[in-house]
């Protein structure tokens, strides 16, 4: 965690809103909530399983917040702090859902096999330009990929290629190491990958 | 071709290529990488098409938030504090 060593806190774009929620400045909330609902509310949706589960999360994330916002002793910045509090929510909702037992995600799968399908050159989609292979029915089936990924791998995917997080925010916001981060997010990037190799090489 | 070209080798270059692409990796490794990737087509295609994949994934567009769930979060502001 990066610390200011004269304060112990994080600069933080936010400083003015949360010095004036401190005050007890409770209009401000609603600032909070025009400014980071956008985010929470999409970070939902890729991290839940319906636009429903998403709606939740964000309410419940903003209950928190707004109960704990007063004791936030910024050792993150806010709107990491705020991540933190919507990926424990979503760990609370699958535990609330009853826990199916998620299957771990082994490398050794996810290794193409060099001799059974030697594939020597990228195939044709590698080199398109983002723009023009990314249209509905592409995004739907990425998005459908990371709902398939065990919940630890689909954090991790969505924080760091998603949501712009560097690896030692991720790993701060999910309480885990960033080693950890590094071998989950390779892990989750080839199973997305794999998944895109096959709708390309199913497609008509 | 590489002569000490290996399917281990491949194994070991395989599990790094996202620290690869994030630039994680200490110079040496890096290189070794780089030599790898020149003269081994699968991790190649392995390479490009991993790169493909986050690219796309960044790019996702954001939906905006339904006017219903803003009035939820407002009235809980209301009626809450
Ligand atoms: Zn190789």
């Amino acid at each position: 965690m990066i610390k200011n060593n004269t304060q112990g806190l994080v600069p933080d774009e936010d400083q003015a809103l949360i010095d004036g929620i401190k005050r007890g400045e409770t209009g401000l909330f609603e600032t909070l909530v025009d400014k980071y609902s956008p985010r929470l509310y999409n970070f939902g949706l890729k991290i839940c399983k319906s636009r429903e589960d998403a709606e939740d999360l964000v309410q419940e994330s903003f209950i928190n917040i707004f109960r704990y916002v007063k004791d936030f002793r910024q050792e993150a910045s806010l709107k990491n702090w705020m991540y933190r509090i919507a990926a424990s929510v979503c760990w609370k909702m699958k535990r609330k859902t009853g826990s199916i037992k998620e299957k771990d995600l082994s490398l050794e799968e996810l290794m193409p096999d060099h001799h059974a399908s030697p594939e020597q050159v990228p195939p044709a989609w590698a080199h398109e330009p983002v723009a023009q292979l990314l249209n509905q029915e592409l995004s739907g089936q990425i998005q459908n990929a990371i709902s398939r990924l065990p919940t630890p791998y689909r954090l991790v995917l969505v924080l760091r290629d998603m949501e712009g997080f560097s690896t030692d925010e991720t790993a701060d916001i999910l309480s885990i190491t960033p080693a950890n981060v590094k071998v989950r997010l390779h892990r989750a990037r080839l199973f997305v990958r794999d998944d895109l190799k096959e709708y390309y090489e199913h497609r008509p | 071709m590489n002569t000490d070209h290996n399917h281990d080798m491949c194994k070991a270059y395989f599990a790094k290529l996202s620290e690869f692409i994030d630039q994680e990796l200490g110079d040496d490794v890096c290189r070794d990488i780089q030599k790898h990737l020149e003269s081994c087509g699968c991790c190649n295609a392995c390479l490009e098409t991993l790169k493909k994949t986050i690219q796309l994934c960044a790019n996702i567009k954001d939906k905006p938030v339904p006017s219903e769930l803003s009035r939820k979060l407002k009235h809980m502001i209301r009626h809450r504090i």
